[in-house]
């Protein structure tokens, strides 16, 4: 059981870490088009919101399609018991949303727009 | 008279070195004139530019548009102001290279005041795409398109607003002479029809078609 618990503590570790680079990478891939709506009337506020959602949503559908696989759900329901697991996977879904969102909105508001439209840079 | 800059100074600061690269810059531009900044590269045409465009903070000095003081106004009153005062023309010409045409034009519309529907987006991105003679492009992806149809894509992004001044950076920079001209002969049909261009060029037959030259040498501007 040990063993087992530290085995998938090691996999959601590696799951976050992938997770937060590939926003990271999405970030710096799109930092064109997050200037472009800056520069035609977006604040820093509207594109935060906007890497918020992306999160929630990337997150939120595959738990929401596991959730509703047939199998699992009648699985669930003949073994109240485990309902801790489900609580388990949302607070952990929460925290991931939250953690990958803190760290992409801190990683663009580092990406000036001043250095951006500089042309000696 | 359309801008009022006042004193206008800039410092880049990296690490430990400072860069004072304007130092008390003064000028006004009227509405419907077409004014050329020229100058040494590094000289502070883009940051000035910039700055008027409220894209960047000056360290010190005003910024007034149409009489009003604009230097002290929040993110969200620069966000709104550069959405419907300015349109925005670069030498790069920072379009999203994944998106469509219609994509691209209709960021604009996106963030106005006036909300709009789709169909009318849709619209209206034609109708100045048909200015810019690029209205069978409006489904094409950007990275398809060539230099100068770049660009023009570029001056509907910026004219879709109906904005009252246009800010072109080195607009012909990286275009062949038939699509340098093809650009420039856009540009002077919006100031015909009333709009102030500020234009930031290395070109000195486009600085010649301009009323004003601003020159800028060593942090300062010399007007001819």
């Amino acid at each position: 059981m040990g063993n087992a618990f530290c085995m998938f503590c090691c996999k959601c570790i590696i799951m976050i870490c992938g997770f937060i680079s590939s926003i990271y990478m999405l970030i710096d891939h799109n930092f064109v088009e997050y200037a472009v709506h800056q520069i035609y009337g977006a604040t820093p506020q509207m594109l935060y919101l906007r890497i918020i959602l992306f999160v929630i949503f990337i997150v939120l559908l595959p738990a929401a399609i596991f959730y509703n696989v047939p199998d699992i759900k009648d699985f669930m329901k003949v073994s109240p018991e485990l309902k801790w697991v489900w609580w388990f996977m949302a607070i952990f879904l929460l925290i991931m949303v939250v953690l990958v969102s803190v760290l992409a909105i801190l990683r663009l508001s580092k990406k000036d727009l001043t250095e951006f439209l500089r042309r000696d840079r | 008279m359309i801008i009022k800059v006042q004193n206008i100074k800039k410092e880049y600061i990296s690490g430990r070195s400072k860069n004072l690269v304007l130092k008390g810059v003064s000028f006004e531009v009227n509405r419907g004139e077409k004014v050329a900044i020229v100058g040494p590269s590094g000289s502070g045409k883009t940051t000035l530019l910039n700055i008027i465009g409220l894209l960047i903070q000056p360290t010190e000095g005003e910024v007034y548009l149409e009489g009003k003081n604009v230097s002290s106004l929040s993110v969200k009153e620069r966000a709104r102001m550069r959405n419907k005062f300015f349109g925005y023309i670069f030498q790069e010409f920072l379009l999203v290279e994944e998106d469509t045409v219609f994509q691209n034009i209709e960021i604009p519309l996106l963030y106005s005041p006036h909300r709009t529907t789709k169909r009318k987006r849709k619209e209206m991105v034609r109708e100045v795409l048909e200015k810019v003679g690029l209205e069978v492009k409006i489904k094409e992806k950007v990275k398809n398109l060539s230099g100068g149809e770049r660009q023009r894509v570029a001056i509907a992004r910026a004219i879709i607003n109906d904005p009252e001044v246009i800010l072109a950076d080195e607009p012909t920079g990286l275009l062949d002479v038939e699509n340098a001209e093809k650009v420039m002969n856009i540009l002077e049909d919006l100031v015909a029809k009333g709009k102030t261009l500020l234009i930031v060029t290395h070109n000195e037959l486009i600085a010649k078609r301009c009323d004003r030259i601003f020159k800028i040498s060593d942090g300062h501007i010399t007007i001819t």
